[in-house]
Formats: structure tokens, C-alpha cells, sequence
């Protein structure tokens, strides 16, 4: 049955790109700047955080700018594409109703229409990483590796969150504030060395903070990535891509009948 | 292979009840246990009540949901039309629309390229297609999404309910599409409450009753079930018997024969019309109480929304008809009219005097009036095709209770497809009808044959009786307009306005019969211009009243037969304001059978050869008589006939002629009364008009009493006799005049006025004198005459005129009319001559005027008779002396003077003329 599932969806992947696609042009349907938002608000954000952490708190960490800049882009992928996926059944229902393909593409396509729109950024920001550091470009393909484990690691927690909300719509209330709160407890505007040892293991507990640190080193400490590190990332994603899924199967029939 | 398989499908929901804060989940089988095939190509209908989980059914298909236990196998792309347009984005064009969601449907691409064209076209887009959708109205949205689901070419559509697709025009476009899609072997599944689409559309239909599938058949037969099963509900009941079955269904009937649905759509209902909101009101519109049900009857009331009873029908089934009964209680209907919509399978129709088959569909959806406008006895029969007999359509003939009101036939639009008998009553409250169905064509055919006899017989019954009443009911009308007496009887014919008269029940009148004729206020009256009022006083007597409205006259003839061939005429008229009078005639108009005519004086025949206007007179010498007799040559049909005056007897004059009119003759006899110009205006007041006899078949004798008779002057050998404005002379026993005699001429406005039709009265006798007053009529003129023997040979003339109103007076004459046997005349120391025995048939008198000149002695002579000699003693120079011989008519010898006014006259009293005649002193 899973086998079939996994034909299914390979099957209609042309689909699921329709469907990103389709999300990534409504993002921007209508807005001025279109696409450059994608650029615009990491840099943005990373001004702000600039302003507050280098100006008025003195944190001592060299081109303050370009680390912030490294964490917060894959961050911001990270929780636009979760949001979105939570919301994604809700908001459309209607092709429930109307597509014949795999239900799961819903949440997956909110997902995929975000990391479309990170690469699209990343595609403009890389360059200032590279100009600081030209050695970045020989560590591209460990960042990509990084990008896919992301992804996957995104995409379990997506499908399980949308699932979940179907039944608790409570949900996405506590999102707003649940993020707010893993934001904080996240390294990225700040390096984990500046935490004291014994809440160093909340950071450490927190997954997202492992595949942080993978983006902060390729990008900003330009070093590859060490094997443990990518071995404790790809059991993150594992576990998180097989949890959301077999809850999302369990719960399938049930979740159409309570949209 | 099967594109949809159910097998044992279970579906369940869980459902939230919160009351009080508390939360409690209940779970309820949507689906139990449902098990179908459905095979590629096939159209299912689901039916079934609100809640018996169609559209979980189809959401199952659809993949929408999936089944809690069992499986569902769908094979195929499937669409739905449901929900239309929710995967549209309003940001996005039309276009962008289209494309998006098609690959959401997964079509390729490819395909989709040549599609978007033909979606464009159905959604009637145009350049909108490439505009952003929140732009679109919402017809145009619907009609876009429904092009969507159509053209992605699904294996599998699934349509639930009513397509609420913008306006009905765009519906029925896509219910076309529909079938379209059907025609093209696709496979659908429709969930619908629309029974006509259910059974227009499907092959097959499922029943559904709370989540089971409790009927699977062919929709002619589920349908009917399936509204029998709705009939658990107030205002639904069933009859049944044999294989013919009725459904009402609030307000609504629907009739079926052998599991065979006869009605469609709405089936049959009332409507009524409220001239106050002028509005039809349709009977299903009223909420419905069954009051009785038994076996064969149903009584149902319809209630408004008021509470108030509005109609009560009752269905009666009887053998094989139903009767169907319709009472309307509302005050305010004005007309009503049955709708029943019959399935187009029918295609003949029969009344008792046309037969037709119902066209094709024509219209969409306007109604097409097949143009019957009159079913007698209210008899309507149709009759299906051929092959649909076969599958058991039986015929079925219509009968209305009250026979008068109009049946009306129609087609509906081909979207709808059914015929539709609408029975029509104006202003009925109450509305019967039986349908009586006929499994065999020939049997309806004869009984249509059976019921057209009777009803041509009982026509024509009908027709007779009615002959026969007017028939009696014009002889008690004659009857009581008809007096007899011996072989003779009269008939007041108000019809044709004219008094007839019969002897031995042959008509002896012709024409108009017997009538009056008079002249008032310058226009004549006659009896066809009055209004009759007829009054029998007994089998003898007959009172004739006659009004001429605008005049205020009214004429009052008493009618009576004195003995057995007598009729006394007694003619009264009544005056109610002052009017002009100038002529007084009656007239007795006969059959062309009368050959000769008697008066005291003269007799005569009718050989007339010149006619003036139509009307041929004879000249008659004597034509103040009062009596005359008409004789035909054989006794037998017309026989003689006597009519006489009795009032005022001097003062008729009587016409005799021949008339012709409209190919016929008749003959005439005219009376007509001389009123003095003086006498014509009549005041206020009842006054006899005419009294006379008509007497048939018997001898009389004619005598007339002259008003002459002692106005006798005479001297030795000369006498004179003044008979009605003529002086006869004799000699001895020798009368010297002819015709006329003495008299006075007057030419007026270019007509003669004789003094022989004045009215004449004494004013002065003694032994040798008289003086004598007459009175013309018509021209306002009198004249008094003095005459006197003034020795033994000599008469003296003198006459004086009055004129009392301005006039026209061209010539005056004073006449001397001599007896024909003088041969010379002589104008003494002037001329003299001989008569010519000659006398004009054309009132041309020149040829025979011997003599004219100024003279004032002209006179005859002649061997055997005294020399007769006129003198003129007046001063007056114009006076010229004429000596000829007058017409045919006297032949006789005329002398004469005149003269000759040119100006118009005013009022005067003058003297006229002056003469001396003297006789016997003339020498040859």
C-alpha cells in the first residue's frame, strides 16, 4: 500500500510542482516588488537584528551582518514553510475536493513553493558570502546536501502540523507564539558558544538548531561540515518525514470528512 | 468493466453536539452497506431524500472521502460538478484559472492548449479570459468553472443537484453540454431532486433511504416509487388500482399505468387567478392536508398561508378512470385552469370533430400553442406512438363535467419536453374532470365514435326543439297580432313593419301592405319609421298604436271587422306638440291581380304606360271621389274589393296607380286628404285622421254625395251648378262645359294649383248669386268667388284672391272648359278659326293652341249649340286670351285668360279676375 502511495505520488510529481508553482505566483500576485520580497526581507530582518544586537547590545562576533545573514535565511524558509503547511489543508480544501492527486501534495506544495522562494533568495545573497569569503563556492554542494535534509526535515513536521490542525485548530494560535519562542531558543543571532553550558542542551534539543549550525558554518565559518553533525540532521529528517507521514495516513480518512 | 464498483461500503461521520458548554461526539452511518456497479458509459440517477447520503456517495467517487469499510473502486479521471469554481483564485486571470486547475485535474498540457479555446467559447468569455477573475460577474465565474469541469475530459462526472449556474439561459446550456457528454459515452452520476432530469438523463437509478440503497431500477419505474416513498409526509397519498396508480402530491397529481409514469414534471395541478395581485396562483404553492384516504378516494385540502381553506380535491379511482374534482373556496379567483404535463411519447389527439398529432419541439422554452380552441362535450383523447404503446402508454381521453369550458393544448420547449392539456374555466369555482385510459388505441376510438354520435344526435335534438319553440312562438306571436272574420283576416306584422290582409288565407296585400303616409314639419312618416305597439281586443278587434319618437306624433288604428267582409279603419292621431301637417295619405298596396278600377264617376283599367319615379298614375277626371271598386278578372284569390272614406268625404282625393318595386307591380289605391294651407298647423290634441271601410266580396253601389248638390243657380234656359271649385253650365238640359268648367289655375314655385283642389265653402247664396270661399292647400292662397246670373243669357265672374304669406305666384289664370262638340271659335272683329279634333297625350298643349293674344272678348260658336262668349271686364292690361284645346284627358275646348307675374308677391288682398260670360248671343 505504501508502495502504492509512493507510485501515486511520483506519478503526478508534475503535479505537485503546479501546485508550488501556483502558491509561489499567488505569493506575489498583485505585489509590486513580486519576487524581490524574497531578497528584501531577509535583509531587512537582518538589518533590524543588526541594529539591535551589534548597536545596542555590543555582541562581539566579527561581520556580525553575514552571520545573522546566514542563520536567518534558512530560518525564515524553515517557518514560512511550516505556517504555511499547517494552514494548507484549511485554506485549500477545495482542491481536496477537486484533485484526484495525493492529498499530502498540499502541505508538500506550501512547502516546496517556500523553498522555491529561499533558493530564489539565497540565489542573490550567496554572492555577498562568496565576495567575503571566496572559498564558499568549493563547499556548495554540502550546502545543497544541507538544503534537502532541511527540506525533508521540514516537510514531515509540515504534513504532521497540517494533520494536527485539521483536528485542533487551536493550532495555529499557539504557532504564532510557539515560533516566537523556538526563534529565541535557536542560535541565529547568536553563536551557541555564547550560552552557558547547562542551557546549552535546550538549543541542542531544539533540531533546528542543528541544522543552523550546518548553514553557519558552510556559509559564514566556510568550513565543511563534519559527518557526525550531517548523520544526527539526516535521523532528524528520518524520524521527522516518517512521523508525519504514518500519522497522515492514519488519519486521512477521517481528516476529509472533518474539512 | 465496471468505471465505478461500491462494494459494502460503509461510511460513518462523527458529530459535534454542543449544548451547555458540553461537548458531546455522536457517530452516524452516512452509508450502510451500499454495493453498485456502474459501467463505463452508463448514466446513474441517485435519488433519495435530503440526508439519505447521495452526496456522499458521490464524494466518495470523487475521492473527496474515503469509505470507513468496503472499497471503492473508480476507474478513470473524474470531475465533479460540485462546488464549482472553489480552485479559483480571484487574482489570477481566467486563463491562469484554467490552466492551474486543469493541472490540478491533470490534464496535460498539450491537450489543455486546444481545449481553452472551446472554454472560452462555452463560458461566452471573449477577451475576458484574460482578465483577473475577481473581475467576472457571476454568471461568467459559473459558466467558467463549469466549462473547467466539462473540458478536462473526465472518464467520470459527477453532478450534484440543480447546476446553479448563473442565469437559466447558461444552465441550459450546460444541461445540454450534459447530454452531450452523455451522448459522447461518458460516465456520470447525477444526484439530483429534478425528477424530469433524472428520468431525461438516466439509464438507471439508485434509491436512496437513509444511507441504503433500497431500489435499483429503470428510472420510469423508480421515480414513481420514489415519490410514493416521500410520501410519508403530510400531503401525500396513493391510489392504486388494477395497474392504474395516482400520486397526489400536494397540489400536484401524477399519474401512472403499469409502473409507466403518464405525467411529467409538475404532473397535474390548478392554478387560479387573483385579479387583485395579478397573479396566477398554482395549487402546489398551497401547503396540503389529506382529509380522507380510503382505498379509491382521496380528499385534500389546500390551506394558504393564512390558514384559510383554499380548494378541496377529491381523486376518485373508479375501474380504469380516475375523476378528479376540484373546488375553489377562494373568494377572490376569477378564472382557473387545470396544467397537465403529459410525457411526449403521446403524439396523437382526438376531439369529437378534430383529430392531430402533437408536433415536434420547437421553442427552447416558450410554450407552443397547437392552436385547439373548441373540444365538444369537453372531450379530449390522446393517444402515444406506436412503439411507446408497445411498451405499455395506454391512451387516455379527457372528459370535462361542464361541457362549455375550453381545452387547450401545447407544447412545452425541447428542454422540457411534455405536452401539456390545459382545461380552462372562467370564473368556475369548481372544476371536474375524469380521465379515463384506454390500453387499446381502438377502443379509445370507438368510444370517441360512441360519444361524438350521441352528442350530434343530441345536437340535433336540440337543434329541433329549438325550431319547433321559435316556430310556435312565432304563431302565438301571429296569433295574438291577427284578427279574422268570415274568409277574411288581418295580420299586424311587426317583423316587417306592414298590416296585411287575407282572403281565404291568401295574401291580398303586397308591399307594405296597408298604410299611412304624411308629411310633417317637411319630412314624411310612414308606418315603417314608427314604433308598434300592438294591443288585441278581441278575435275581431286590434288596436295599432305607432310612435314617431322625435315628432311626439302617435298614431292610434283601430282595426275591426264589422261583418263578415267588412274592416272598419278608424286611424286616430295624437299630438303632443304643435306641428306642421301638410299631407295626410293612407295607402292600401295589393297584389298585381286587380284588372279594373271603378269610381261613381269613371272606370278604367290598369294598362299604364308611363312611370314617374316608379309609380304609374291613372289620370282620373273625377278624383274627389271617396269610393272605389277593384276588380280582378277571375272572383276566385282577389276578390272585388271596396274601399271607401267615411270622414271628412269632400276632402279626399283618390289616387289609382300602379307601382313597381323590385321586379313586381302592385296596385295601389291612395287617399290622400287636402288640408287647407290655412288648417296645416296642428295643435296639441287627439284628431281623426282617417275612417274608412275596406269591403270585399260584396256588391255595392257607388254613390257620391256631392257637396254641390243645392248649389244650383239658374235663369230661363241658363243654369249653373259650383260643384268643388267648378262651375258646370247648361242650357236647357244641355251642359256646355266638360271636365273642369269654370275654373281658376294658379302657377306657384313652377307647380299648378287648381281651384278644383281647393276646399270650398258658402259664404253667401241667394236665387241668382252665390259667393263662395276656397281655400288652396299647400300654397297659403284663397279665393272668393262671386258669381251671378245677371239676366238670362249672362253669368258674371268676379273673383277675389288672398295672399296671406309671401309667395312666388308666376301665373293666375281664369279657365272656361268647353264641351268638345263647338268646332269654331272666334275672337270677335279680330279672327276666327276652326278645332282641331286633336288632344295632347304629353301635356305639350302648343300644337293645339289656336289662338293667343291681347283680346278681351273670346268665345265659340257651333251650329247646333249656343254661342258661348268669355269676356274680360278687368282693368288689368297683362291679361292675354288663349284659345286651345286641352290634353287627352277632358278633350275638350279651352278658354282662357292669364297673367304673368314677375316678382314675388307679399301679403294682399286683390282682385283676381273679372268676367261675364255670356251664352247664345253670338252670331256666326
Amino acid at each position: 500500500m505504501l508502495k502504492e502511495r509512493i507510485k501515486k505520488i511520483y506519478l503526478s510529481r508534475h503535479v505537485l510542482w503546479d501546485m508550488a508553482m501556483v502558491q509561489l505566483k499567488a505569493k506575489y500576485a498583485g505585489s509590486k516588488l513580486g519576487i524581490w520580497w524574497a531578497v528584501v526581507i531577509p535583509l531587512m530582518l537582518t538589518a533590524s537584528i543588526n541594529f539591535v544586537f551589534s548597536m545596542v547590545f555590543k555582541i562581539e562576533i566579527k561581520n556580525y551582518t553575514l552571520f545573522v545573514l546566514a542563520g536567518i535565511i534558512p530560518w525564515f524558509f524553515s517557518m514560512n514553510a511550516l505556517t504555511e503547511a499547517t494552514n494548507s489543508f484549511i485554506i485549500n480544501s477545495f482542491i481536496l475536493k477537486q484533485s484526484a492527486s495525493p492529498r499530502e501534495f498540499i502541505p508538500m506544495s506550501s512547502i516546496l513553493a517556500n523553498l522555491l522562494n529561499f533558493l530564489i533568495g539565497l540565489v542573490f545573497l550567496l554572492p555577498l558570502f562568496i565576495i567575503f569569503n571566496f572559498r564558499v563556492t568549493g563547499l556548495l554542494p554540502s550546502l545543497v546536501s544541507v538544503i534537502i535534509l532541511n527540506f525533508i526535515f521540514i516537510i514531515g513536521l509540515g504534513i504532521l502540523f497540517s494533520c494536527v490542525n485539521v483536528f485542533f485548530r487551536d493550532l495555529t494560535h499557539f504557532m504564532s507564539i510557539g515560533f516566537m519562542v523556538w526563534f529565541w531558543i535557536t542560535p541565529v543571532f547568536y553563536s551557541l558558544d555564547m550560552i552557558p553550558f547547562p542551557f546549552r542542551w535546550i538549543c541542542l534539543l531544539n533540531p533546528m538548531t542543528h541544522y543552523i549550525i550546518l548553514y553557519q558554518d558552510v556559509l559564514f565559518h566556510v568550513k565543511a561540515p563534519s559527518l557526525i553533525s550531517l548523520l544526527v540532521v539526516f535521523l532528524i529528517s528520518l524520524i521527522s518525514i516518517l512521523a508525519g507521514y504514518s500519522v497522515f495516513l492514519k488519519k486521512e480518512p477521517l481528516l476529509l470528512k472533518r474539512i | 468493466m465496471s468505471a465505478i464498483e461500491f462494494n459494502n461500503v460503509w461510511e460513518k461521520y462523527r458529530i459535534k453536539f454542543i449544548k451547555e458548554g458540553k461537548v458531546s461526539w455522536e457517530e452516524v452511518w452516512v452509508l450502510e452497506d451500499v454495493s453498485f456497479k456502474v459501467d463505463k458509459g452508463e448514466v446513474l440517477g441517485v435519488i433519495g431524500e435530503n440526508g439519505a447520503g447521495k452526496t456522499t456517495l458521490l464524494k466518495l467517487i470523487a475521492g473527496m472521502l474515503m469509505s470507513d469499510k468496503g472499497n471503492v473502486n473508480v476507474q478513470g479521471k473524474v470531475s465533479t460538478l460540485m462546488e464549482l469554481g472553489a480552485g479559483f483564485n480571484p487574482e489570477f486571470t481566467g486563463r491562469e484559472n484554467v490552466l492551474i486547475n486543469a493541472r490540478i485535474y491533470g490534464v496535460d498540457e498539450e491537450n489543455l492548449q486546444g481545449r481553452i479555446a472551446e472554454i472560452i467559447e462555452f463560458a461566452g468569455l471573449d477577451r475576458f479570459i484574460d482578465a483577473p477573475i475577481k473581475y467576472y460577474s457571476q454568471g461568467m465565474y459559473m459558466r467558467l468553472a463549469f466549462a473547467l469541469a466539462i473540458y478536462v475530459e473526465p472518464d467520470i462526472l459527477l453532478i450534484d443537484d440543480i447546476l446553479a449556474v448563473g442565469d437559466e439561459e447558461a444552465q441550459q446550456k450546460c444541461i445540454k453540454k450534459i447530454f452531450e457528454l452523455k451522448q459522447a459515452g461518458k460516465t456520470i452520476i447525477l444526484v439530483s431532486h429534478n425528477m424530469n432530469m433524472v428520468s431525461k438523463l438516466c439509464n438507471r437509478v439508485i434509491l436512496l433511504e437513509r444511507g441504503k440503497i433500497v431500489r435499483e431500477d429503470s428510472p420510469q419505474k423508480i421515480i414513481q416509487d420514489y415519490l410514493e416513498s416521500v410520501g410519508d409526509k403530510k400531503g401525500i397519498a396513493v391510489l392504486a388500482k388494477g395497474k392504474l396508480r395516482t400520486v397526489f402530491n400536494n397540489g400536484k397529481i401524477n399519474i401512472s399505468y403499469d409502473d409507466n409514469l403518464l405525467t411529467k414534471g409538475m404532473g397535474g395541478y390548478v392554478s387560479f387567478f387573483n385579479p387583485s395581485s395579478n397573479i396566477w396562483f398554482p395549487s402546489f404553492n398551497l401547503s396540503w392536508q389529506i382529509k380522507s384516504l380510503s382505498s379509491n378516494k382521496i380528499i385534500a385540502e389546500g390551506i394558504t398561508s393564512d390558514g384559510v381553506i383554499s380548494q378541496i380535491w377529491t381523486l376518485q379511482l373508479e375501474d380504469i378512470q380516475l375523476k378528479w374534482q376540484i373546488e375553489i373556496k377562494e373568494e377572490v379567483a376569477k378564472e382557473a385552469h387545470i396544467d397537465l404535463f403529459l410525457i411526449p411519447q403521446y403524439k396523437e389527439w382526438l376531439t369529437l370533430n378534430k383529430n392531430g398529432t402533437f408536433p415536434s419541439f420547437i421553442n427552447k422554452f416558450n410554450w407552443q400553442d397547437l392552436g385547439l380552441n373548441d373540444s365538444p362535450e369537453g372531450i379530449l383523447g390522446v393517444i402515444p406512438d406506436s412503439a411507446s404503446k408497445a411498451q405499455n402508454f395506454p391512451s387516455f381521453i379527457l372528459e370535462r363535467e361542464d361541457k362549455d369550458s375550453q381545452i387547450k393544448l401545447f407544447n412545452t420547449g425541447y428542454e422540457q419536453e411534455a405536452r401539456i392539456i390545459q382545461i380552462y374555466s372562467s370564473s368556475k369555482k369548481f372544476i371536474s374532470l375524469n380521465i379515463r385510459i384506454f390500453p387499446e388505441k381502438d377502443k379509445i376510438e370507438d368510444y370517441v365514435i360512441h360519444i361524438r354520435n350521441q352528442f350530434f344526435l343530441k345536437q340535433q335534438e336540440e337543434k329541433q326543439k329549438l325550431l319547433l319553440k321559435q316556430q310556435e312562438e312565432l304563431a302565438k306571436l301571429r296569433a295574438s297580432h291577427t284578427i279574422a272574420s268570415g274568409h277574411l283576416r288581418l295580420y299586424a306584422d311587426l317583423e316587417n313593419k306592414a298590416i296585411r290582409l287575407y282572403y281565404k288565407d291568401r295574401e291580398l296585400t303586397d308591399g307594405d301592405g296597408l298604410y299611412s303616409s304624411f308629411k310633417a314639419s317637411g319630412d314624411w312618416f310612414r308606418l315603417n319609421n314608427a314604433q308598434w305597439r300592438i294591443e288585441k281586443i278581441s278575435e275581431k278587434e286590434l288596436i295599432l298604436t305607432f310612435s314617431y319618437q322625435p315628432l311626439m306624433v302617435s298614431q292610434i288604428w283601430k282595426l275591426a271587422f264589422k261583418d263578415e267582409d267588412t274592416l272598419r279603419i278608424k286611424v286616430e292621431i295624437e299630438v303632443n306638440k304643435p306641428v306642421l301637417l301638410t299631407n295626410q295619405d293612407i295607402i292600401l298596396e295589393l297584389k298585381d291581380e286587380y284588372k279594373y278600377w271603378l269610381t261613381a264617376y269613371e272606370k278604367g283599367d290598369f294598362l299604364v304606360n308611363q312611370y314617374i319615379n316608379d309609380d304609374g298614375p291613372i289620370r282620373l277626371k273625377e278624383n274627389k271621389a271617396s269610393k272605389v271598386i277593384l276588380k280582378s278578372e277571375t272572383n276566385n284569390h282577389s276578390p272585388q274589393l271596396f274601399f271607401e272614406v267615411i270622414s271628412q268625404v269632400s276632402r279626399w282625393v283618390l289616387g289609382i296607380y300602379k307601382r313597381k318595386k323590385e321586379n313586381e307591380e302592385h296596385v295601389c289605391l291612395n287617399f290622400a286628404l287636402i288640408i287647407p294651407k290655412k288648417e296645416t298647423l296642428i295643435s296639441p290634441g287627439r284628431y281623426t285622421y282617417f275612417e274608412g271601410n275596406i269591403i270585399l266580396d260584396k256588391d255595392i253601389k257607388l254613390e257620391e254625395t256631392t257637396l254641390a248638390g243645392g248649389l244650383e243657380l239658374s235663369r230661363g234656359d241658363l243654369k249653373l251648378i259650383f260643384d268643388r271649385g267648378r262651375g258646370k253650365v247648361f242650357w236647357g238640359e244641355k251642359e256646355l262645359t266638360l271636365g273642369l268648367g269654370i275654373y281658376t289655375s294658379i302657377r306657384s314655385s313652377g307647380i299648378w294649383y287648381d281651384s278644383y283642389q281647393a276646399i270650398w265653402q258658402i259664404n253667401e247664396k241667394n236665387d241668382n248669386k252665390i259667393i263662395i270661399l276656397g281655400d288652396w292647400p299647400y300654397i297659403p292662397i284663397s279665393q272668393i268667388w262671386q258669381i251671378e246670373l245677371i239676366d238670362k243669357n249672362s253669368i258674371l265672374w268676379k273673383i277675389d284672391t288672398e295672399i296671406y304669406e309671401e309667395l312666388n305666384l308666376e301665373i293666375e289664370q281664369a279657365n272656361l272648359m268647353l264641351s268638345s262638340e263647338y268646332k269654331s271659335w272666334v275672337i270677335p272683329d279680330v279672327n276666327k278659326g276652326e278645332f282641331l279634333n286633336e288632344y295632347t297625350q304629353d301635356y305639350d298643349i302648343l300644337p293645339f293652341r289656336f289662338w293667343y293674344g291681347k283680346s278681351k272678348r273670346i268665345g265659340v260658336i257651333d251650329d247646333k249649340l249656343p254661342s258661348v262668349l268669355f269676356n274680360c271686364n278687368s282693368v288689368d292690361d297683362f291679361f292675354r286670351a288663349i284659345v286651345e284645346n286641352t290634353d287627352y284627358l277632358y278633350k275638350a275646348r279651352l278658354l282662357q285668360y292669364q297673367k304673368s307675374n314677375v316678382a314675388k308677391l307679399s301679403p294682399k288682398k286683390y282682385t283676381y279676375f273679372e268676367g261675364v260670360i255670356k251664352i247664345g248671343l253670338l252670331k256666326k
